[in-house]
């Protein structure tokens, strides 16, 4: 731990062919807290977190994370949970946890066990014979078995059904480290926002908001889901 | 780190291809067999000879399925490690272990030639051993005649090693030129696949052309020197001139596309 | 635990709420463990640091308290639970008679709103308990079972018919307009 302040960007731009996917965002997230990047599909989520966890490179500006540029250090105490499946289709729950452990010094395996005996997966299952639902549950203990300063969700309950959704919020709010940082980039708000100490709206690759939610409630008196949606208002219907 | 790397490298390499590792000189024990039994048997009895040739043969046409299976499963498996393991969704785990970008690419690199490696020997011993049955003498003999050799010329044994690097050399050279193709097939948005096929002959095509260029320009001087050393030089220095060059040929190109694919890896990867 | 909780106000003041709630009701029995702020965030369904806060305050309050070693139990202290369990109990009837307030009841009209809906409620009880006596045609109040729920009857019965009196009472001075002054207006 090196910094008071976890996450810090500064005038960060993503170019794409055709489109600018981040905007001069400057942003500081603190330890500790549960912060929700929220804005509906193509606002940016995705580029801000594949640039936090090392899979896109920036164009202009600067990421720092725990005061250190993105490279190994940080990839090694950031847990990142991605909305697809990345594990070889060979592996076993066995082979994966053993991964984990070569790679990932603060990987709790003890943890992650107790936590597939729970939802009766066995060490020896194949990822090949899981169901989507069973291979996203595996991949999110794996994430959140982890002791890691950062937690980068993307999109956990998108296309996950109520009773689900329930279990990985859960699982969420019941395993992060002590003072670390949960980053969940979602565009499902009524679901996640009780989750939520700071939101951050995004908004064609720009930061529109950026407060906790309980200032956001004093001041406008609604849920977050409610002012999100007069934020991201698509138009008349008639 | 890029140990343990190899160490996942291997394991999903080995569960792919390694059923048709074992098959291939199992059946080509079999094979030999069977056909040392029909030849045995037509010599006994004329008749009833196409349904014992055909019955003989069959594990024949299995090793020879097997051996175009094995080449097919290697390229394949060469190729999709990388592909599959960095550039589709395994690369969400691989580029974000705290490793650098440099040790997985190097890690499929080491992996893939020593996988290619043992296809071939494989492929020679399954061959050889096609021959087992019944030759088990003439085999014994060789490898008699082999330890020979390398008793009374131990410089022999030392060749064979330094001839064994530039062929790991070589086949590292092709394996690493498929690994920059397909970086630079990721460059682009769309049709990736298409666009790293078209990379691959691009590079050949440069390096033949380049290949053409050095030897016209400099070709006066090579043809002076090498007039020098296959005059002037000892056997054995011959041998090793020749072995070195190779090798550096070699060496040269694999760090060549060993940057290209990092840099393009660490700066311009985007996923899905 | 049902955590109900209205997500266009601040959070941790509604966990208050639900959890003394919840010691009221013996969920959380008194002097039982109370489970930790990951455990009960987690069911909840709400941030840590929000629930943290609210265990706090009640820790504060005197409601739940924390042994170093044994992690946080309900307060023992039934005086101060029978406090909290009159205090909601007022917020309510508060939160009632702004209701009726609003709909235009004055403090005596709500109040024999009270009582008429409770005497109906007894007759109601008392009618299904007194058909089944009648079949038993012996008369006796052993079907009751008890005593006392004929009393009860008898007595909320009464008190209807009172407070039914002074509601007509009521009535007759609405009809001379004497009520504006209280009508729509609450006041404590």
């Amino acid at each position: 731990m090196k910094s008071e302040i976890l996450v810090q960007c500064e005038h960060l731009t993503k170019i794409f062919p055709g489109k600018k996917a981040l905007d001069d965002v400057n942003l500081k997230i603190g330890r500790g807290k549960v912060v929700g990047l929220l804005g509906p599909n193509g606002s940016g989520k995705t580029t801000l977190i594949k640039i936090l966890n090392g899979l896109l490179q920036p164009n202009f500006g600067s990421v720092m994370i725990d005061a250190t540029p993105i490279g190994t250090y940080t990839k090694s105490q950031v847990s990142y949970l991605p909305d697809k499946n990345y594990f070889a289709d060979w592996m076993t729950v066995k082979d994966i946890f053993d991964l984990f452990s070569d790679f990932y010094a603060d990987f709790d395996r003890q943890k992650a066990l107790r936590m597939c005996d729970s939802l009766g997966i066995g060490e020896g299952d194949r990822i090949k014979s899981m169901s989507k639902g069973t291979k996203e549950k595996v991949q999110l203990i794996l994430v959140m078995s982890r002791n890691a300063q950062l937690y980068l969700l993307d999109e956990p309950i998108a296309g996950v059904d109520p009773a689900a959704r329930d279990y990985i919020m859960g699982t969420i709010i019941n395993n992060y480290a002590d003072n670390a940082t949960v980053v969940i980039s979602t565009h499902l708000i009524a679901d996640i926002e009780r989750v939520l100490d700071e939101v951050i709206f995004l908004k064609d690759g720009r930061i529109v908001r950026h407060e906790t939610v309980d200032e956001l409630k004093a001041q406008e008196g609604k849920s977050v889901d409610e002012v999100f949606r007069e934020e991201f208002r698509m138009g008349e219907v008639r | 780190m890029t140990g343990k790397l190899m160490k996942y490298e291997f394991r999903s390499v080995f569960k792919q291809i390694g059923v048709i590792w074992a098959a291939l000189p199992a059946m080509a024990i079999l094979a030999s067999f069977t056909g040392w039994i029909y030849a045995r048997s037509a010599l006994a009895q004329e008749n009833d000879q196409l349904l014992g040739a055909l019955l003989s043969r069959i594990p024949m046409f299995l090793y020879v399925g097997l051996f175009i299976a094995l080449v097919v499963a290697t390229l394949f498996v060469v190729v999709m490690r990388f592909y599959k393991g960095l550039l589709k969704e395994e690369g969400y785990l691989m580029h974000t272990l705290p490793v650098k970008e440099w040790q997985l690419i190097a890690s499929k690199g080491v992996t893939a030639t020593v996988t290619v490696l043992i296809s071939m020997v494989l492929a020679a011993v399954s061959i050889v051993l096609l021959n087992l049955v019944g030759n088990l003498s003439g085999i014994l003999y060789f490898l008699q005649a082999t330890g020979e050799t390398v008793q009374r010329y131990p410089e022999s044994l030392l060749y064979c090693l330094e001839a064994l690097l530039v062929v790991l050399a070589g086949i590292m050279t092709e394996v690493y030129k498929i690994y920059t193709s397909l970086s630079i097939g990721q460059l682009m948005a769309k049709h990736r696949m298409i666009w790293s096929v078209a990379a691959y002959i691009g590079i050949g095509v440069v390096l033949t052309l380049l290949g053409s260029m050095l030897l016209t320009a400099f070709g006066h001087p090579i043809m002076l020197i090498s007039d020098r050393i296959f005059t002037d030089f000892s056997y054995r220095q011959i041998v090793q001139t020749v072995l070195g060059t190779a090798f550096v040929y070699f060496a040269v190109q694999i760090a060549i596309f060993h940057v290209v694919s990092e840099r393009i890896l660490s700066l311009k990867l985007n996923l899905e | 635990m049902d955590w109900d909780l209205d997500d266009s106000r601040s959070i941790y003041p509604q966990l208050k709420e639900l959890i003394k709630r919840g010691i009221i009701t013996g969920e959380y029995a008194p002097g039982s463990a109370f489970p930790t702020v990951r455990e009960l965030a987690s069911d909840a369904g709400v941030n840590r640091n929000t629930m943290q806060r609210a265990m706090a305050e009640l820790e504060n309050e005197g409601l739940l308290i924390t042994n170093r070693t044994a992690g946080r139990t309900v307060t023992t202290d039934l005086p101060l639970i029978e406090q909290m369990r009159r205090e909601l109990a007022e917020k309510q009837v508060d939160t009632f008679l702004q209701e009726m307030a609003s709909l235009g009841y004055s403090l005596q009209g709500a109040l024999a709103e009270v009582a008429a809906r409770i005497g109906a409620a007894a007759r109601a009880s008392s009618e299904t308990r007194s058909g089944s006596t009648v079949s038993a045609s012996d008369g006796s109040s052993a079907d009751c079972g008890d005593d006392m729920c004929h009393t009860d009857d008898a007595d909320t019965a009464s008190t209807a018919d009172a407070v039914g009196a002074a509601e007509a009472a009521d009535a007759s001075d609405d009809a001379e307009g004497k009520n504006e002054e209280t009508k729509g207006d609450y006041d404590i």
